[in-house]
């Protein structure tokens, strides 16, 4: 707590350009060297070019709600907070240090179910984000900086359990001065849009995973044929004794049905041992992996495959030339990985249960 | 005539506070914009530092590297870094380099922030655990601490990288890591050290802070506002008369097909006391399983996938939060009560052709109103004595 309360009263000088903008040696009665821009939430202070802010120590309290506030975010709360007669509050560095000065009328409502309570965190975070987001020295595009700082403050505060009106009265209650733009800060309908949009997208994205990135790693080997991979899966199979080995090799593969030129993002890849122990196969690696099925050419549609949905498939390879190794299948089939790629249904009007989609032949995209 | 906001950067203020991690200052430099050349398509880059930086681990700052050549980075890590902060509601205003370090790095340069890694390292450590998770950690650890704004405090260093590996594991758990795959970099063997450095804690005080920030983060999960209504064809449906496809799935959700009789099929083998039901019908098992808990209303608020048993990987099977927003008095044998939040379980077969794996999930998500059955499977040890979901049709 000493933290926050040890500067009890320091006055703070915020430098405008038009005047003192070359003067970096504005001393204030507590010695402080201060040259810094600020960020206010509404543009009354920075209209009234306030300079010299009274500074008080802020409440234990509101310190606490602030401290919840910075537990969604992951991040310590390591900003120096006052309270200062400032309208609404401000974000700055002074001496490389994060500056809040928020308005000793800002914490009226303490609870969550005090429309002022959401409206005092929405400026709290707004200010916040200023820091996290480290836009305050940017002053080429203001109106993005306090976009950026509003889009952050809707996003925590859903996190919070603000509802999509709890998050909007900081801006709707009428404490933000302008309509329109002004040069520091958008019109009040551009800001109420960002965080509308902020406020939908984390309430979606709290139940996505995340998208795997491309892999974008160079390849020894970017295509695995069947010569590699379809028949050691067939040869494990239980139907594979309905076949001679003078067979026509595709005629065996077309008996399961197979499904060529999907395209899919590969999401997990599990590395397991075949349970099979005779001699033939002990040379057989098995993947089992989650592939993101993007793209089902429309020739070749089958039934079982839909667009954007997850499917479980396995692969069986057998290094079989000199030349063939097992690091290069883990090489590729890797999480991120788009490929293109031909299954078959091993299980086939098997009644072991439910289908095992084996890959045949897969290539890089 | 009003010029309202100083112009002045803090550029000033890096300059003169760039302390370098072991005190290894770079003194032929006095003007910090001098020692960074950005890379181009064509030519390599060249960072010198003389400001801190922070590292993933340890090996960089013994070496006391000064000048770290750079070059574009690949997509694969822009998009990593990208997503990371998609998370995080913040945007991504960091510029990002590979460089010739031994791991990753996050520095300033003329007040921008700057993120450098070595991309082998990446492809290695990746390798591992065939996932991308332990570079996500990288990088988040090294956006943690440009956000935390904790580079150039010198005074406590293990401190620093201890803030930064817990916003990494908070950070990772909304993306949707385990809390094996949030450890993995820290943990694994090619980096951290295990006992603390003048620069970095050891990797057990590491791992243990990112397991705490990891649980946490789940923990505060439950406290998100109630999510916003689905307009999707699930709810467009709602209020037409609801068409069946006889395997499960129907236009406004599932019915007792898809969410009694896989389920059901599975728990025959093991629970002694089902082998009296021989009759495939659905509706009797509803019946005999729970006959009185029907037409409740609800709000879902939070899912979570559980684990599948072994050779049962093809279902889904759900956990799911519900508001209860409406209760039929006649049919409330749960005893559930108004406006409290319940927990229920949801089992599906994904590999049935017509139910798939996107559409439940796509049901059973957040903000989905919906109107819906229950019934009791009758063992704890599977359930944790939660009840099923027997049908689930959505609402407007």
């Amino acid at each position: 707590m000493n933290k926050y309360c040890s500067f009890f009263l320091v006055m703070i000088f915020i430098v405008s350009c038009n005047n003192t903008g070359n003067d970096d040696k504005a001393i204030n009665p507590a010695g402080l060297n201060i040259n810094a821009r600020a960020c206010y939430f509404d543009d009354v202070d920075s209209i009234t070019k306030k300079t010299t802010i009274k500074l008080d120590s802020p409440g234990r309290h509101e310190i606490e709600e602030i401290n919840k506030l910075m537990k969604f975010t992951g991040l310590p709360l390591n900003f120096t907070i006052y309270r200062g007669n400032v309208k609404t509050a401000m974000a700055t560095l002074l001496n490389d240090q994060r500056v809040i000065v928020y308005s000793k009328d800002l914490f009226t409502g303490m609870s969550i179910l005090d429309s002022s309570y959401w409206s005092a965190m929405f400026i709290i975070a707004h200010e916040i984000g200023h820091h996290l987001a480290y836009n305050i020295s940017d002053t080429t595009n203001l109106h993005d900086t306090e976009l950026a700082a509003d889009i952050f403050a809707s996003s925590v505060l859903y996190s919070m359990g603000a509802d999509s009106n709890q998050v909007l009265y900081a801006l709707s209650s009428g404490i933000i001065s302008n309509d329109g733009d002004t040069k520091t800060h958008p019109a009040i309908s551009k800001r109420i849009a960002a965080v509308k949009q902020s406020w939908y997208r984390a309430a979606r994205m709290r139940y996505q995973a995340v998208a795997p990135p491309t892999a974008d790693d160079e390849l020894m080997v970017k295509e695995f044929t069947e010569r590699n991979l379809a028949f050691n899966a067939i040869g494990n199979n239980y139907f594979y004794n309905m076949f001679t080995k003078d067979d026509d090799k595709q005629k065996v593969i077309n008996y399961f049905d197979p499904v060529r030129n999907l395209e899919g993002t590969i999401l997990d890849v599990k590395k397991t041992r075949h349970h099979y122990t005779d001699a033939d196969f002990k040379k057989v690696v098995q993947l089992k992996m989650t592939i993101l099925v993007t793209h089902i050419d429309k020739v070749d549609q089958h039934e079982t495959f839909r667009e954007n949905h997850r499917y479980g498939y396995e692969v069986f390879y057998e290094p079989k030339l000199r030349t063939d190794r097992i690091k290069d299948l883990y090489d590729f089939f890797k999480a991120g990985r788009r490929i293109k790629f031909d299954v078959i249904n091993l299980y086939k009007g098997h009644d072991y249960g439910g289908e095992v989609l084996t890959i045949i032949k897969a290539k890089v995209l | 005539m009003i010029v309202k906001y100083c112009t002045i950067l803090l550029a000033i203020v890096f300059a003169a506070t760039g302390i370098s991690c072991n005190n290894a200052q770079h003194n032929a430099q006095n003007n910090p914009g001098n020692n960074f050349q950005p890379p181009t398509a064509k030519k390599q880059g060249l960072l010198i530092l003389n400001s801190r930086a922070c590292y993933f681990d340890d090996v960089d700052s013994i070496e006391k590297k000064l000048e770290i050549k750079i070059d574009t980075p690949s997509r694969r890590e822009t998009e990593q870094i990208n997503s990371i902060m998609s998370y995080t509601g913040l945007p991504q205003n960091f510029k990002i380099y590979r460089g010739d370090i031994n791991n990753a790095m996050a520095t300033m340069v003329n007040d921008q922030r700057l993120i450098i890694y070595n991309k082998d390292l990446f492809a290695r450590i990746d390798d591992i655990d065939s996932s991308y998770w332990s570079s996500m950690f990288i990088l988040a650890h090294e956006i943690g601490h440009h956000l935390a704004y904790n580079i150039s405090d010198t005074s406590s260093m293990l401190n620093a990288e201890l803030e930064a590996d817990i916003f990494a594991g908070a950070i990772l758990y909304k993306m949707g890591a385990d809390s094996n795959q949030v450890i993995a970099a820290v943990a694994s063997r090619f980096i951290s050290n295990a006992k603390d450095t003048k620069t970095h804690p050891s990797k057990y005080k590491r791992i243990a802070a990112i397991k705490k920030s990891w649980y946490q983060s789940s923990q505060l999960r439950y406290l998100s506002a109630i999510p916003p209504p689905i307009s999707d064809k699930f709810s467009m449906a709602a209020g037409s008369p609801t068409v069946t496809d006889g395997y499960g799935a129907t236009s406004t959700g599932y019915d007792a097909t898809g969410l009694i009789e896989n389920n059901w099929a599975r728990e025959k083998n093991r629970n002694k006391s089902f082998e009296m039901i021989s009759s495939p019908d659905p509706k009797r098992y509803i019946d005999i399983l729970l006959s009185g808990s029907r037409n409740y209303q609800g709000i879902i608020v939070d899912v979570q996938e559980k684990i599948a048993a072994a050779g049962f990987e093809e279902f889904i099977f759900l956990e799911i939060e519900v508001i209860i927003t409406k209760i039929d008095a006649a049919y409330n044998q749960a005893g559930l009560e108004l406006n409290r939040k319940s927990r229920f379980l949801v089992c599906l077969d994904a590999e049935n052709g017509f139910i798939g794996r996107t559409g439940p999930l796509n049901f059973f998500t957040g903000g989905r109103r919906f109107d819906f059955d229950l019934y009791d499977l009758k063992n704890k040890n599977e359930t944790g004595g939660l009840l099923n979901i027997s049908r689930a049709d959505a609402l407007r």
